[in-house]
């Protein structure tokens, strides 16, 4: 038993420094922006929409695709919130805000060089009842490139007996 | 094999997989602190909004058919009514008969209710939003049961007690308005006048409210006056 836990302890050394460093080398932010949105008074009905452009500077074709991570909630707003995301004028996606939340979505490809536009329309819907009223959402709006990387090659071979 | 094995194992793994679990994407953009904030409002459904004047024929006129579609799409089709009246005028339940997609007049498209229109104001109708079409302008209502038949049809506006509130064009071909090459909405004159007279109607002729690729053969003044 003691060589079992001696085992783990020496292979958690070994590998979870790599582990990380990994990490940080994938998911790495090429640039903090501004809010693409700041709302101080939605009310039912109202719908915002708001654009960014996204290029592949890369060579080789890759999947964009885009999450929410939530900063800060008051009262159900985000229960409400539905947003359909759009690239170059075609509806992409339509979900919930709270969907988003869950889990990440691919809103399409772009090869090498390709540029293209990318819209978030955000709505409250109509039948938003009182109990929406003085709540509020903050959020960061991760857009971000998933292709091939080499990076991962490289960690895999870095573990290969 | 023991299960302490199966167990070390299974933590080799997991150990390994942990990088995976969070390198979702090689590249990046975050926008940071991205807000809402719900405004002090009273829901609909608590309390509707309720009109006390009953409109009259000529109070909301028919003002604008773009019946032939854009560049975009033979289905960027839209339909813009005008209040002629110093008061808003509540539109909730109203139909417009013909504006649906057959030739009958059950092809009707009703107002959602609570939509209203602003004194002097437009309201625009339009089978795609914005993003999806050559207008530029939000519209007020969006459905995809417009399909208006490019041979014409007549379109009526009826109250939500049923009076006929305006006409706009008869049976046979559109007074006015072109599709491919050039397309062209079909324009009321102002004053607005008798919409069952093709004296009374225009082809568009500039390009208000509409994409700015879409101006070289589009015309059409989209929650606009006509003729701007």
């Amino acid at each position: 038993m003691k060589t079992i836990i001696g085992m783990i302890l020496i292979v958690s050394m070994l590998i979870y420094p790599t582990a990380l460093s990994a990490h940080s080398r994938h998911d790495y932010e090429t640039d903090k922006v501004a809010p693409l949105f700041t709302l101080s008074n939605m009310l039912p009905g109202a719908h915002v929409q708001k654009s960014m452009k996204v290029v592949n500077k890369l060579s080789n074709p890759q999947k964009i695709s885009v999450y929410a991570t939530l900063k800060n909630s008051k009262g159900r707003l985000k229960n409400v919130l539905h947003l359909a995301i759009f690239m170059d004028k075609n509806n992409i996606k339509s979900i919930s805000f709270i969907e988003l939340l869950a889990k990440p979505i691919d809103i399409g490809s772009l090869k090498p060089g390709e540029a293209r536009t990318v819209v978030f329309d955000v709505e409250m819907p109509a039948s938003a009842g009182n109990k929406y009223q003085q709540s509020s959402v903050v959020f960061d709006l991760h857009v971000g490139m998933s292709g091939p990387s080499k990076h991962r090659h490289h960690f895999w071979q870095r573990w290969r007996w | 094999m023991n299960s302490i094995a199966v167990i070390f194992i299974g933590y080799i793994v997991l150990l390994m997989a942990i990088p995976y679990a969070h390198a979702f994407f090689q590249h990046t953009s975050k926008v940071v602190d991205n807000s809402f904030v719900s405004g002090t409002f009273v829901s609909p459904s608590v309390s509707p909004t309720v009109s006390v004047y009953a409109p009259h024929a000529g109070d909301i006129v028919i003002n604008e058919i773009n019946w032939g579609g854009s560049r975009l799409s033979t289905s960027d089709e839209w339909l813009e009514l005008r209040n002629m009246r110093d008061i808003e005028i509540d539109i909730g339940g109203w139909t417009l008969e013909n504006l649906g997609g057959s030739a009958s007049a059950s092809a009707t498209i009703t107002v959602p209710q609570g939509k209203v229109i602003p004194a002097k104001g437009y309201f625009l109708i339009a089978n795609a939003a914005t993003i999806s079409s050559k207008i530029n302008v939000t519209p007020d209502v969006i459905t995809t049961a417009i399909s208006l038949l490019d041979t014409g049809e007549e379109i009526r506006l009826r109250s939500i007690s049923g009076v006929v509130i305006d006409i706009a064009n008869r049976t046979g071909a559109w007074f006015r308005g072109s599709k491919t090459p050039v397309y062209k909405s079909m324009e009321r004159k102002d004053p607005p006048a008798n919409g069952a007279d093709v004296v009374n109607w225009q082809d568009a002729s500039t390009h208000t409210g509409m994409d700015a690729s879409g101006s070289i053969d589009e015309y059409g003044t989209p929650s606009n006056p006509n003729g701007i």
